[in-house]
C-alpha cells in the first residue's frame, strides 16, 4: 500500500488539478482559451496544454476548431444523464430535509403540486410536539397555507385560481388542510412570495403554528417540490435572515442543486 | 498542423480518472471498489486513491454501508452547463417552454445521448396526467414518437422503411398508447446545418395528440419547430 500511496499521491494531485480546470468552466459564461485557463489556474501554458489533451481525449472538454477555445464536452452530458436515471427527487429531498429538521428540532413537509393543489409526499418529524397535521397524501389549501401560496405564486396562477375555487366550494369537512380565503384576498402574500422567494404564514391557519415554505427547482428549471417547515409560532423565527428561514432556503437550494438546477439563465 | 489529442501525451492519471468515471457510468448499479479496479486493470488501492479525488470534487459518491461508488451531483452541474452553452439546445428548450405554455400540455426536448434518445428537458402542462417522464429518461421506437424521429433520420433505421419515409415526408412522428396505455405523443425534428440535433415532443391524451395537421397541438408543434429555422439536408 505504501509504495502505491506514494506513487498515486502524484496521480491524485493531477486528477484534482484536471478537475479544477474543468471547474473553471462553471464560473465562465462561455468558452475559454488555453491562455484564459492558464491565467485563472496559475498553471503554466505547457501544463494546461497537457491537461487539455487528456480532457479532450476523454470528451470532458471540446475545442472549437474555429475559435480554438474550449468548452465542457459531451462526456460530461453523458455522465449527467446517467446520474439522472438513478436520481429520485423525493428520496433526495427527504434525506436532506431530515438533516435540517434534526438540526433545528422542527418538522418539515415535502409537497408537490398536484391536480387538486399541493399534495404532501413526506413529512420528516424532529420535534416531539404534534403540530404538523400533514401526512403523505394530505392536500393543503391553495390560498390558506404557506405551501399552497408558494405554488400559487410561483407556478401557473390561472390554474391555482381554478383549484382554489373548487376547494372553497367544498362542504364541511373539506378534503384539504388549512383555511381557504378567496384568491383575490391573497394578492399581497403572493407578491411577497414572488419578491422574497419564500412563503411564510405566522400563527396561521392554525393559531400558534407558523410555517415557512421554500421552492425546489429541477434539471428543467421547473418547480419540482416545496419544503415547508412547520413549528410553534413562539419558536420559529420568521425574519428572512433568521435562524429558520435562512436554513430552510439553504435546504431548498441544496436539494435544487442535487436535482441539477444551476440557477435560471440570466436574461431568460 | 495541430496533432490530434489521441496522439499527444496528456496527463496519464487524468486519462485514468476519465476511464474510471466511464466504468461507473456504464454500470447502472453502484459499484464495489474491487470491480471498478478490475475493469480498469489497476489495483484496488490505486482505484481507491482515484475515487477519493473524484469524490472530493463531487463527481463520485459512496452509498450505503458497503460504500459502493456511484456518480454524484457535480456530473449534473456539468451536464447543465453543456446544455446551457449549446445555443441550439438552449433555443430548443426556450421554444419547448413557450409551446407548453401555449398548448398547456407536457413538452419534452430529446437528444441522442450515447446513441439513445434521451429526454434533456421536460415541462409538465396543467393538463398533463401524472407521468414520471423526466430528464434522463431514455426512449425506444416502440414507446415514443421522439425515438421514431431519431430512427427515421438514422443511417441504420430499425423501423419499417415505409414508416420512416412517411415520417420524413410529413416532418413529424406520432405514437399512441405510449409511453403508457392511455397517452399519446407527437414529435418533430430540429436540424442544425442539415443534421438532426434534437426532437421536440408533446405528450398528452390521444384525442389532443391526433396526427392531423389541422389539429391545434400538431399545428403548434410544427410552428414551434419551424421557428427554430433549421431544415434537413
Amino acid at each position: 500500500m505504501s509504495d502505491a500511496t506514494e506513487k498515486e499521491g502524484r496521480g491524485v494531485r493531477a486528477v484534482e488539478t484536471g478537475l479544477s480546470l474543468l471547474g473553471l468552466f462553471l464560473d465562465s459564461d462561455g468558452p475559454l482559451s488555453a491562455a484564459d485557463l492558464a491565467l485563472r489556474s496559475g498553471l503554466s501554458k505547457a501544463q494546461v496544454h497537457a491537461y487539455l489533451v487528456s480532457l479532450q481525449r476523454g470528451n470532458m472538454v471540446v475545442r472549437d476548431p474555429q475559435t480554438g477555445r474550449y468548452a465542457i464536452g459531451p462526456f460530461s452530458l453523458e455522465l449527467g444523464m446517467s446520474r439522472l436515471l438513478t436520481l429520485d427527487p423525493q428520496i433526495t429531498a427527504s434525506e436532506e430535509a431530515l438533516k435540517v429538521a434534526r438540526k433545528l428540532g422542527q418538522s418539515i413537509s415535502i409537497a408537490v403540486w398536484g391536480r387538486y393543489g399541493p399534495v404532501v409526499t413526506a413529512v420528516v418529524q424532529a420535534n416531539d410536539q404534534l403540530l404538523n397535521s400533514a401526512q403523505p397524501g394530505t392536500v393543503y389549501s391553495v390560498t390558506g397555507t404557506a405551501t399552497g401560496r408558494l405554488f400559487a405564486a410561483l407556478t401557473n396562477e390561472a390554474e391555482a385560481r381554478e383549484i382554489a375555487k373548487l376547494q372553497m366550494a367544498e362542504v364541511t369537512p373539506p378534503r384539504y388542510v388549512g383555511a381557504c380565503p378567496p384568491f383575490d384576498e391573497i394578492h399581497e402574500p403572493l407578491e411577497t412570495v414572488r419578491r422574497t422567494g419564500v412563503s411564510i404564514t405566522y400563527s396561521f391557519p392554525q393559531p400558534g403554528v407558523t410555517a415557512i415554505s421554500a421552492p425546489v427547482y429541477n434539471f428543467s428549471d421547473e418547480l419540482e417540490l416545496a419544503v415547508t417547515m412547520i413549528g410553534p409560532a413562539e419558536e420559529i423565527d420568521i425574519s428572512l435572515e433568521g435562524n429558520h428561514v435562512a436554513p430552510l432556503r439553504a435546504l431548498a437550494a441544496t436539494i435544487s442543486r442535487k436535482l441539477g438546477f444551476i440557477g435560471k439563465a440570466s436574461g431568460a | 498542423m495541430v496533432k490530434s489529442p489521441e496522439r499527444q501525451r496528456g496527463v496519464q492519471s487524468v486519462d485514468m480518472a476519465i476511464r474510471l468515471l466511464e466504468i461507473v457510468r456504464k454500470e447502472s448499479q453502484p459499484m464495489m471498489l474491487r470491480d471498478i479496479a478490475v475493469s480498469a486493470g489497476i489495483t484496488s488501492a490505486q482505484a481507491h486513491t482515484y475515487m477519493s479525488s473524484l469524490k472530493k470534487f463531487g463527481m463520485i459518491e459512496q452509498l450505503g454501508d458497503a460504500g459502493r461508488y456511484a456518480l454524484s451531483d457535480a456530473t449534473l452541474t456539468f451536464a447543465r452547463h453543456v446544455i446551457r452553452n449549446d445555443a441550439t439546445l438552449n433555443a430548443n428548450i426556450n421554444v419547448a417552454r413557450s409551446l407548453s405554455a401555449e398548448i398547456q400540455e407536457m413538452v419534452t426536448v430529446d437528444c441522442l445521448v450515447q446513441e439513445q434518445p434521451t429526454v434533456i428537458f421536460a415541462v409538465q402542462g396543467p393538463r398533463t396526467p401524472s407521468l414520471s417522464l423526466r430528464p434522463g429518461t431514455r426512449s425506444r421506437i416502440g414507446n415514443s414518437a421522439a425515438a421514431r424521429i431519431f430512427d427515421a433520420w438514422s443511417d441504420t433505421p430499425e423501423m419499417n422503411p415505409n414508416l420512416s419515409r412517411i415520417i420524413r415526408a410529413s416532418g413529424y412522428a406520432h405514437a399512441e398508447g405510449t409511453p403508457v396505455p392511455h397517452l399519446a405523443s407527437l414529435a418533430a425534428p430540429v436540424f442544425r446545418e442539415g443534421a438532426l440535433v434534437a426532437s421536440i415532443s408533446v405528450i398528452g391524451f390521444p384525442d389532443a395528440m391526433a396526427p392531423e395537421p389541422e389539429r391545434p397541438v400538431l399545428r403548434a408543434l410544427l410552428a414551434a419547430v419551424s421557428s427554430l429555422g433549421g431544415s434537413s439536408a
